[in-house]
């Protein structure tokens, strides 16, 4: 059994990888053309890089238009995704207005009949017969508020069309993804890439992240996060477990 | 002057898909190294790396240019590949370098007297085959210097930088993967 000189191990993969400065590098070879073990770690270690060094990891050449036709599928179903949560808002939003304007309706009718009771009271037959008329014909005020039913409507639609053909603006579709949940694989890519925290574990119910409490302060003015446990120490750093949404 | 990957990104993040796919096209192999790394086999490399594009299009509007695009883009990546990992609860334990230290804690490599070099032993192995299991065997952490070393041809500045962890590290790193890779070599090369 013969052993490599301790001393040298790391620095004969320096010197293989040209990390060395001339002085150590002359002293290194002249070290190694007289001690056999050297000699034959030095020549092990040069062997297996230039092996390596020759089995040069590649994709197909396809994988470029591969990935963009999954991401266009992606991008198509989360948009279908949203239409259809928005779709349900505007289902809502109809129904609310339905019903807004039916309670005008009815209390607008109530207060016409006491109208015309007290005006029968006072009027003449043929008066009445006029005011009658005039009622039946006059159309029902629609309750004003700001943004009205039709409006509203409108604006639904609008933003359906707009979902629809978004496909080719990327603002726009970061805006629609910014108003459904984020995964937390996608929170992650925001604490990791915008606040710079490395400290994180993630398990399949939930991700546990540390880091000081002006940076979460700032995390939390951003992501809206379903928040399980948060522990804040003396010297201001903070744990924080949210749920872990990737599955669902 | 800004420069020509630079102007691609920007088009990129005013939703310009030819360019996110140059995009893809200039750092595929770099990131297929990456995951190549941390996943050790072709197939869940490529899975991870598509992944990985897929975030990188829907954030690429979080990019800022402070960092390398490559660093940005390593750093999707490796957070890519552990979660994956972590998911199929298949995360093995790392460090194996200890056994490579002495009661000093210095490096230490003994070689049988009649061992064969590795030269001869990858002379008579199907080269390619032999290093890719080989690799596949290593620990995460050395599989992941190895090739951005010596298949990537990253500088030890650079794979400090990627990694976030000191040239030291990186030096010893880098020795005792390619110590661990000999020895899977040299038993795997005579079986």
């Amino acid at each position: 059994m013969k052993e490599v000189c301790k001393h040298n191990i790391e620095n004969i993969n320096l010197l293989i990888d040209n990390m060395l400065d001339n002085e150590e590098r002359v002293r290194l070879s002249s070290h190694i053309s007289t001690c056999s073990s050297c000699s034959s770690y030095y020549h092990d270690m040069l062997t297996l890089k230039k092996n390596i060094s020759g089995n040069k990891l590649t994709l197909p050449i396809d994988f470029a238009s591969k990935t963009m036709e999954k991401i266009n599928n992606q991008k198509k179903s989360k948009i279908a995704v949203i239409t259809t949560h928005r779709f349900f808002k505007l289902a809502v939003s109809a129904a609310a207005a339905c019903f807004v304007i039916a309670f005008a309706i009815v209390f607008l009718n109530q207060n016409m009949f006491a109208n015309k009771t007290s005006e029968s009271a006072l009027l003449g037959s043929s008066e009445k017969s006029m005011a009658n008329e005039m009622q039946i014909d006059a159309p029902v005020p629609a309750p004003e508020y700001e943004g009205s039913a039709e409006k509203r409507s409108q604006d639904n639609q609008l933003t359906m069309m707009t979902v629809e053909s978004s496909c080719e603006s990327i603002d726009e579709y970061n805006y629609l993804l910014n108003n459904v949940s984020l995964r937390t694989d996608d929170i992650i890519n925001i604490l990791t890439d915008e606040f710079h925290i490395t400290d994180y574990q993630l398990t399949d119910d939930c991700l546990v992240f540390n880091t000081d409490t002006e940076t979460y302060a700032k995390v939390l003015e951003k992501l809206d996060l379903e928040v399980i446990e948060e522990h804040i120490s003396e010297d201001n750093n903070v744990i924080v477990k949210i749920v872990n949404n990737n599955g669902g | 002057m800004e420069n020509n990957e630079d102007n691609i990104i920007k088009k990129a993040q005013n939703g310009d898909n030819d360019s996110f796919e140059k995009l893809i096209e200039l750092f595929q192999d770099r990131a297929f190294a990456i995951a190549y790394s941390v996943m050790g086999n072709y197939h869940d490399s490529y899975d991870m790396v598509q992944e990985s594009f897929i975030k990188a299009y829907n954030n690429i509007h979080k990019f800022n240019f402070k960092s390398s695009f490559n660093t940005w883009l390593f750093r999707i990546i490796k957070n890519t590949c552990i979660d994956e990992i972590r998911k199929r609860n298949r995360r093995k334990t790392i460090s194996i370098d200890s056994s490579y230290e002495n009661d000093d804690g210095e490096l230490s490599f003994q070689l049988e007297d009649d061992a064969d070099s590795l030269e001869t032993i990858l002379e008579k192995k199907e080269n390619s085959e032999l290093l890719t299991k080989a690799l596949e065997k290593l620990s995460i952490e050395h599989r992941t210097v190895v090739v951005l070393s010596d298949i990537e041809g990253y500088d030890y500045k650079e794979i400090s930088e990627l990694l976030e962890i000191n040239l030291g590290t990186v030096k010893s790193r880098i020795s005792r993967a390619r110590i661990k890779l000999a020895e899977i070599i040299r038993n795997d090369g005579t079986f």
